[in-house]
């Protein structure tokens, strides 16, 4: 087979789909050349805690052989992705990274690890990510920190940290974060790229190491909207083994991927996202401002909506967060304390000593800004905004509070479960990403995926890659 | 040291005996100030009047925003 393009590690999965199916580039030169380019760059990077040469190889030589037997299994087939530490892998230490499981492998995997070999993917490794998936990057936690491969001395965002390092920097092609209060469309749009949390039900949550089992979601982190697309596509749907996952049937994708904004109505709550707070950028104001006119010069009308709870979100996610997780490690943080790192040791107490009427609360507050949400998303098709209220931060200063102290705009939607994607729409002066993020309505991805992919092909932010 | 201007040290030394955590004195100290960071937010919402509404404490994924 002939190699085409000179940067093999910077395609994306469409990209690299149609040169397989054009036999102008196979599996086993795409892994080899992330291999290469992983041992070169992670010592810099720290995106992965474990990689998988030999397991890779042999995935990506399977993938060849039915290649040239002319079975293609579908736009993943042979495409080398990476996971976040907390999935399950089969014989493969899965930590969360945790020294609580530092030793642990799993001996079964997540029913999205299964679905994700199903559609044909290579497994080149595990990627870093914030202790069990909270808080900031902790140097005491004895797991690397990754790095923004836009500025190595600021943060890639967490808690899916290696994910959003390892797609920006061109270490794997895709790979699957999860999300509590952002952690997959935070890193996306610290590092420039795609990153999509689906409706809360939509993908199965069985064998990933949990946070919150009322707020975490499962979802891809790719270069693109239509790469997230063929990844959800094959991660989504059914599992009986996860409680909370839904029935309702999976739609096509790929048939969302329009150019096209003609009649759609995007909600833009001004009121919280665009407030006269000083914890929030004005660069990052302005930048997502002109993405919203952007979006209104492909046909959307752009409407002012309230919603009023909105402000009471980051009073409530941590409440229900902190009060989950501290039930989940309350044995182990009683019993072997020294293991946690001093961050996620101390916000995890914090949970512990939430009441149980707190808890109630915030559950009630929950509540009543879903029915908010659901009553705006009557008017509107999407509701948009930035996506973070700062660009990547240094790792400089960061403590255990410096998370808890902003304002989250990711938060709310892991409350209400809605979909919500970040695309990028452009960098701070500083040359710092900035992410638009656009929520929709429960099971809706495909209307999501239609917003964002009509804004990223009239954009084409995300043709720009980090000087590496 | 009166409580209103945050948590008192014995005070916050109870709440986490209560939770059957032991945390040494800096610990502590730290603690005190994450606490008192996240009661203002968690008083704001026990000051919010959600009537009498029958809400439920528990999370449907199925929602229908129709409805």
């Amino acid at each position: 087979m002939t190699q085409m393009p000179s940067e093999l590690h910077y395609l994306t999965i469409r990209q690299a789909a149609a040169l397989f199916r054009r036999r102008q580039l196979s599996p086993v030169e795409l892994t080899r050349a992330l291999l290469e380019r992983i041992e070169r760059l992670d010592g810099t990077l720290q995106a992965y805690i474990t990689v998988l040469p030999e397991q890779a190889m042999a995935a990506a030589r399977t993938a060849e052989a039915e290649m040239l037997h002319g079975n293609f299994r579908g736009p993943l087939h042979g495409i080398p992705i990476a996971l976040k530490d907390l999935y399950d892998t089969r014989g493969v230490r899965t930590t969360a990274s945790s020294r609580v499981m530092a030793e642990r492998v799993p001996c079964e995997d997540a029913t999205v690890t299964t679905r994700l070999a199903t559609a044909g993917t290579v497994l080149l490794g595990k990627l870093a990510m914030h202790e069990f998936a909270l808080g900031g990057p902790d140097p005491t936690c004895g797991f690397p920190l990754a790095r923004n491969p836009w500025n190595l001395e600021h943060i890639p965002g967490g808690s899916s940290s290696g994910s959003g390092t390892g797609v920006a920097a061109g270490l794997c092609l895709g790979t699957l974060g999860s999300c509590t209060g952002g952690s997959i469309r935070g890193p996306a749009s610290y590092c420039s790229i795609v990153g999509i949390k689906a409706t809360y039900g939509r993908v199965s949550r069985y064998g990933v190491v949990p946070l919150s089992w009322t707020l975490d979601h499962c979802g891809p982190m790719t270069w693109t909207v239509e790469d997230s697309a063929y990844m959800l596509q094959a991660i989504a749907g059914h599992d009986p083994k996860d409680p909370t996952s839904s029935k309702a049937p999976v739609p096509d994708y790929s048939v969302s991927l329009r150019e096209d904004m003609r009649g759609m109505t995007i909600g833009v709550p001004r009121h919280f996202f665009f407030a006269d707070d000083p914890r929030i950028d004005r660069d990052t104001l302005a930048t997502v401002d002109k993405a919203l006119d952007t979006l209104q010069s492909l046909g959307a009308r752009i409407q002012e909506v309230t919603i009023p709870s909105l402000q009471y979100a980051g009073g409530a996610q941590p409440v229900i967060m902190l009060s989950e997780a501290f039930a989940y490690h309350e044995r182990a943080l009683k019993r072997t304390p020294e293991l946690f790192g001093d961050m996620v040791r101390a916000r995890f107490r914090m949970g512990g000593l939430f009441t149980s009427a707190d808890y109630v609360q915030a559950q009630r507050v929950r509540l009543v800004l879903k029915n908010e949400c659901a009553a705006v998303l009557r008017q509107v098709d999407v509701i948009a905004s930035p996506t973070m209220s700062t660009p990547a931060p240094p790792f400089a200063g960061f403590d255990a509070m410096t998370t808890a102290r902003r304002i989250s705009f990711t938060g709310p939607y892991n409350l209400t479960g809605m979909p919500a994607i970040s695309v990028p729409c452009g960098f701070t002066p500083a040359g710092l990403p900035v992410g638009l993020q656009l929520a929709g309505k429960p099971f809706d991805e495909p209307t999501v995926f239609r917003a964002a992919y009509a804004y990223q092909q009239a954009a084409g932010w995300t043709e720009k890659r980090p000087p590496l | 040291m009166a409580e209103t201007n945050g948590i008192a040290l014995d005070t916050l030394r109870i709440l986490v005996e209560q939770a059957g955590l032991r945390l040494s004195d800096t610990e502590l100290t730290q603690m005190q100030a994450m606490y008192d960071f996240y009661r203002e937010d968690v008083q704001a919402l026990h000051e919010l009047d959600l009537g009498m509404d029958d809400l439920a404490v528990t999370f449907p994924p199925q929602w229908d925003p129709e409805s």
